[in-house]
């Protein structure tokens, strides 16, 4: 690929963005306003979604666990196309950094979907009168955790990085090729069984005061999303390149300021 | 757009609900807050092990 | 075909005939699963017809994934799978021969033997054809998807459970299509639907498995 970068000066940010070094840096410099914003948007968005939003004609206030569930159901689902993603760069142009991005949304997608099907659970209670339901939605989000905890699993089986890197980031893309697969299908076959009368919030037609807080909520997820994989990564990056030089004189600095 | 509480309380109990909106809150806080906490301790982790191989190679160069 | 397909069919079903009692546990698993299920629920014939289809296909998915793991480990211990990752042909279409021998050996047996199990379970008349077809679509499926989480996970020495955490997930729109193929039947709809789908699934899995799988060796087996 060397030629690539001697021919064409548009290669370059690619590059540069595939040294953990440049990454490191500047990561270090935007984080803490990406962090700044994403307090100021999950604590806005929760007090206007807890406190202010109007309660829901039906549910009440049980309905305000959406504030939670629809913003971690729309990241883990979107985490793992991320993960599958930076698989996939660092399988066609074998890029360090990739590797350890994929690595690092594995946790979080996982944590993400948890908490998806936890809120869930825990909405349906008022709601449904019960906490699992085999809902569509909620059998595939439970699928999803399968597809992440797989992931995991196979990272952390080999001994050499590098293979478990490759392996998992394979399996990532396999997945990615199913999710529709299995989202259709889990739909299918609940319209095939569909039980009693249990229907989810109907979302389109949401009254503003109640969509605006989820919308505060939503971006806030996803620049927490950001935040934690860039996190995730620069410990991984850490750990990764602690033999090397850059990574020495950062400590020594860090030890004398 | 008003806060729609009278106080407290009725915050905390959310006509019947509060305990499950309160638990979905307090646990989802809690999973977030250590996904920033632990990667946080893992950078503090490897750059002391860093720092202690530092400390290594100069004692030893001391000693040769 | 020259490509290899043939040839590792041939060698894979050669090494499977020499080896009768590795390759029949599959099914006689199947078949004492199944004999659990009275067991454990109840033999009241009415009951166990109406879970027949499920249970029978669940089994079945669960007695492939049982064997799955061994259809690459052989060639890994002996080193012939090095060389077949050395050699300058196509790595895809020889696993997709090892692949076609895997079901043959497997999920062939398990579909002619489960209108057996069909009868012990006292599965409705109407049930039998749609679930010999489904099964011998979708144990294809399940052989190729298998495939490639055998590929991933042929290096590490204690792959079997691993191995099944990795393809669960992936395994479940077939069983959804499956066990679906025979509940409409003997709920008195029309089946093909179903089975067309369970046929397109095993389409696209021929086309990509062994792609899958065979780049999966090639990065994770050799270090």
């Amino acid at each position: 690929m060397n030629w690539l970068t001697n021919w064409s000066p548009s290669w370059q940010w690619f590059h540069r963005l595939g040294s953990p070094r440049w990454f490191y840096q500047t990561t270090g410099r935007w984080l803490p306003w990406l962090s700044l914003l994403t307090l100021v948007l999950l604590g806005t968005g929760l007090v206007w979604g807890l406190g202010f939003a109007p309660q829901d004609a039906k549910q009440g206030n049980s309905f305000r666990i959406i504030y939670l569930h629809v913003p971690a159901s729309f990241l883990a689902l979107a985490g793992y196309y991320i993960m599958a993603i930076a698989g996939a760069i660092g399988l066609i142009w074998k890029m360090k950094l990739s590797y350890m991005v994929m690595k690092s949304a594995a946790p979080i997608g996982a944590a993400l979907t948890f908490l998806a099907l936890f809120t869930g659970a825990v909405w349906g209670k008022p709601t449904w009168g019960t906490y699992w339901v085999w809902d569509a939605r909620v059998t595939s989000m439970l699928i999803l955790l399968f597809l992440y905890l797989g992931v995991l699993a196979l990272q952390y089986a080999f001994h050499s990085n590098e293979a478990g890197n490759r392996a998992s980031a394979i399996l990532a893309l396999v997945g990615t090729v199913n999710i529709p697969i299995i989202y259709k299908s889990v739909d299918w076959w609940y319209t095939l069984h569909q039980p009693a009368t249990i229907k989810l919030t109907s979302a389109p037609s949401m009254h503003p005061d109640m969509f605006q807080p989820l919308l505060v909520m939503i971006l806030g997820f996803y620049c927490f999303y950001a935040v934690t994989l860039c996190l995730y990564t620069r410990a991984e990056i850490l750990r990764r390149e602690r033999k090397s030089s850059w990574v020495k004189e950062l400590v020594v600095k860090g030890q004398k300021s | 757009m008003n806060f729609q509480f009278e106080n407290l309380q009725q915050l905390l109990a959310m006509e019947g609900h509060g305990p499950f909106v309160w638990t979905a809150v307090v646990v989802s806080l809690a999973v977030m807050i250590r996904l920033v906490t632990k990667p946080m301790a893992d950078s503090k982790a490897a750059q002391k092990d860093v720092a202690r191989d530092i400390a290594r190679a100069t004692n030893s160069n001391g000693e040769a | 075909m020259s490509s290899g397909f043939t040839d590792y069919l041939c060698r894979d079903l050669l090494l499977a005939y020499r080896r009768p009692g590795e390759a029949a546990s599959p099914l006689v698993f199947f078949i004492m699963v199944c004999t659990l299920v009275p067991l454990g629920i109840t033999p009241e014939s009415a009951r166990l017809a109406e879970i027949a289809p499920g249970i029978i296909w669940v089994m079945a998915l669960l007695a492939t994934l049982l064997s799955t793991d061994s259809l690459f480990a052989s060639d890994y211990q002996d080193g012939s799978l090095e060389q077949l990752l050395i050699s300058p042909q196509m790595l895809s279409m020889p696993v997709l021969g090892k692949i076609t021998a895997h079901w043959m050996v497997t999920g062939l047996p398990l579909t002619l033997a489960s209108p057996v199990l069909g009868v012990m379970l006292s599965l409705p008349a109407q049930g039998y054809m749609p679930m010999v077809a489904s099964l011998a679509l979708g144990t294809g499926c399940l052989s190729l998807i298998g495939a490639v989480g055998a590929a991933l996970t042929v290096s590490l020495r204690k792959g079997g459970l691993l191995l099944s955490l990795l393809v669960m997930p992936l395994y479940m729109p077939v069983i959804i299509f499956g066990s679906a193929t025979v509940q409409s039947a003997i709920d008195g709809f029309a089946w093909s639907g179903p089975l067309a789908i369970l046929g397109a699934m095993l389409a696209a899995a021929i086309a990509l498995c062994p792609i899958a799988a065979a780049g999966a060796l090639r990065l994770t087996s050799i270090n």
